[in-house]
């Protein structure tokens, strides 16, 4: 496990990209050395007990990077983020135009490559995958500004923008396998979406500062206009009035104390910890119900993924 | 802490568990699940004693299960028909206008029961969370129960209809047409009766004008051609009601494949479908109360809908997104102003009514 966090992903080489293109490999460069290649790992994990073949692996692993890499590209230009992973964003650094062209890029490559490699079945639910991305990223938008959103609206939102990712980590390597056998990838979707969810709310605490060891900035979401899973949870029921107040804290001191002080935040934090210990339940229970449908050769799968669930939740460090 | 229990569809227990049947202790309630999909292959039941189920009282239960707030769309025609027919005293027999209305409500209530059960079954209820019935769903009956009192409830109206068809059979044409439009919009719609531009559009024709004229004939013996008018304008607004809720849902309903009028058109279609649809409604409204009131009343009416509708207007107009807050909002807004419009045509008729009434009792008197 301590791989999925530590490893290197060079998961491309200039001979994959046109050199006469300028700038081209130096943005990718940049991008693609500062992630952490978690999901590429997911899938190195995922195909070892698979026995998948390495250059299999190798385009499973390149494929998700490329298109998580690509929504980051047009993500910061939609949400004018100045910084990604620490470092002046792409769209600043470059252009606008070469941040929209080089995730258009990555796109493209993708469909290249996984044409190229033959299993229809495999490009048909990548590019559905990047239709939910998209879709996700278009509803998001949708909704800034919107600080009356339920929570299981944005649910709605994060399975598709975040949630689709994960689920093509977990059902991409046994279609490349050609296993399509419904229930088990009805099965992945379901857990792939849990993933996803507790991955996102996870995220969306840092920002009230909870288990922030990465130091994103505090109050971040809410003062760009988005009101995150948490804050959908924590203003659910409260008088307009109070929500009015709360959108309108400089920093958490204040939001805790119009919320009804520090000791009502923290109890907000434990029922919201509670709420998702429910959605790991379920993630465990699927998990369970993976497990009796893979073979003998196949079970070391859910020791990689049995622990999941603490890393993207509790973002508890691997042992 | 509740067991979980995964059953495929291809499970003899699957079934069971979806109709409550599997426990005389326990209740399974499926898990919501964000990958829509009606046709899934797998069901997670969360498994709970009955004894640990929060119920509200049996009439809540009895309330939410027969759907009283949609009996709405059944009782103003009722109520429109009657005083329409009281006004011209044209009614036959008290005993038969009780079986007629009992009748129908049962069968309405038959309808709506058995519309959640098989919502259930098909895994329709879990796409459109914010419209189903709480009864099913939280576990305060059994899928079952719902389906039994739904055959109860059939029985009921079939023995209510039988000295009306005996009084007027020539209610026999109006329910061979509705069972026609029942069948050719199922077979042409492949699925549920609501889950196509043509089902919907025979929601409407039912609810409108035939049941109108329906029981205009089982209270009364006759069709009018007012009342086919009023039950065209009001299946209109049905239909209104209806593209509106399906508007609330258009994002998950378009993930399940399900081909409504709303659907087709589109989050920024819908929106002028919509107003369009409104407008048109109270059109007819208009042009069908210019042919029946007075000057005041409809200039009152036009005036007041028109105003009221800027309000609706102007929400559905700055709708940003299919999902959030101001969707649910403009949602209430809309059904707001259809009550508007169904408390202002009750005053008119009563307002008609007890006037007329008073008249012919003074001019009687004199």
């Amino acid at each position: 496990m301590q791989r999925i966090m530590d490893e290197s992903t060079k998961i491309f080489s200039p001979q994959d990209f046109p050199a006469y293109l300028p700038k081209l490999n130096s943005l990718y460069d940049e991008l693609f050395s500062s992630g952490k290649g978690f999901r590429a790992q997911m899938i190195r994990e995922i195909s070892g007990p698979l026995g998948l073949k390495p250059d299999t692996q190798k385009l499973l692993c390149q494929t998700i990077e490329f298109i998580h890499n690509a929504s980051l590209l047009h993500d910061d230009l939609v949400d004018r983020s100045s910084l990604r992973r620490g470092k002046p964003a792409a769209w600043l650094k470059y252009t606008p135009e070469y941040a929209v062209l080089s995730g258009d890029y990555l796109l493209a490559r993708v469909m290249v490559n996984l044409s190229s490699y033959g299993n229809i079945r495999l490009v048909q639910y990548t590019a559905e995958v990047i239709s939910d991305l998209l879709e996700g990223e278009w509803l998001q938008d949708s909704v800034v500004g919107d600080f009356f959103i339920s929570l299981e609206q944005l649910d709605r939102i994060h399975n598709l923008k975040t949630a689709s990712l994960f689920k093509w980590c977990l059902r991409a390597p046994f279609i490349s396998l050609e296993n399509y056998d419904a229930e088990l990838h009805q099965n992945l979707e379901e857990m792939g979406t849990l993933l996803g969810q507790l991955f996102q709310r996870s995220d969306d605490l840092l920002d009230y500062d909870i288990r922030n060891q990465e130091g994103k900035a505090v109050l971040g979401d809410l003062k760009s206009g988005y009101l995150n899973s948490f804050g959908a949870f924590v203003t659910k029921g409260l008088p307009r009035n109070q929500i009015d107040r709360l959108i309108k804290s400089k920093n958490l001191a204040e939001f805790s104390e119009h919320l009804g002080g520090t000791n009502l935040f923290q109890q907000r934090v434990k029922e919201f910890d509670t709420a998702n210990e429910e959605l790991i339940r379920l993630y465990q229970h699927h998990l369970q119900c993976l497990s009796d449908k893979l073979k003998a050769s196949e079970k070391d799968l859910v020791k990689f993924l049995r622990p999941l669930t603490d890393l993207l939740y509790w973002r508890k460090k691997p042992s | 802490m509740n067991e979980i229990v995964t059953l495929s569809r291809n499970s003899p227990e699957f079934e069971k568990y979806l109709r409550g049947t599997f426990s005389n202790t326990h209740r399974a309630l499926p898990i919501k699940s964000l990958n829509v999909n009606t046709q899934a292959e797998v069901v997670s039941f969360s498994i709970v004693p009955k004894e640990n189920i929060q119920r509200p009282s049996l009439l809540v239960i009895f309330l939410k299960a027969i759907r009283v707030r949609r009996f709405l769309f059944i009782l103003f025609p009722l109520f429109y028909v009657l005083f329409e027919e009281l006004r011209n005293q044209s009614l036959k027999d008290p005993w038969i206008l009780f079986s007629s209305t009992c009748g129908l409500i049962f069968l309405y209530a038959a309808i709506q029961m058995r519309n959640d059960y098989h919502d259930h079954l098909n895994g329709l209820d879990r796409i459109s969370t914010e419209t189903v019935s709480p009864a099913i769903q939280k576990g305060w009956i059994t899928a079952e129960s719902v389906r039994k009192i739904s055959w109860i409830f059939a029985a009921s109206s079939f023995l209510f209809s039988i000295p009306v068809l005996l009084v007027f059979p020539k209610i026999l044409l109006i329910m061979l047409a509705a069972s026609v439009l029942i069948f050719w919009s199922l077979f042409r719609g492949h699925s549920s009766f609501k889950n196509s531009p043509v089902g919907e559009l025979a929601f409407g024709i039912l609810v409108g004008p035939l049941l109108a004229l329906g029981y205009d004939v089982s209270i009364s013996g006759q069709m009018t051609w007012k009342i086919f008018g009023f039950g065209c304008v009001w299946g209109m607004f049905v239909l209104f009601r209806l593209h509106l809720q399906n508007f609330e849902n258009l994002m998950t309903s378009s993930q399940a494949k399900i081909k409504s009028i709303v659907n087709h058109y589109g989050f920024d279609g819908s929106k002028k479908l919509i107003i369009w649809w409104w407008f048109a409604s109270v059109l007819g409204f208009l042009i069908f109360q210019a042919m029946t009131t007075n000057f005041l009343i409809w200039s009152g009416s036009a005036v007041i809908l028109t105003w009221m509708s800027r309000i609706f207007v102007r929400k559905i107009n700055q709708l940003a997104s299919p999902v959030g807050s101001q969707m649910s909002e403009t949602q209430k807004e809309g059904v707001q102003l259809f009550n508007l419009l169904v408390l202002l045509w009750s005053t008119q008729i009563l307002f008609t009514y007890f006037i007329s009434g008073f008249f012919s009792f003074f001019i009687q008197g004199l």
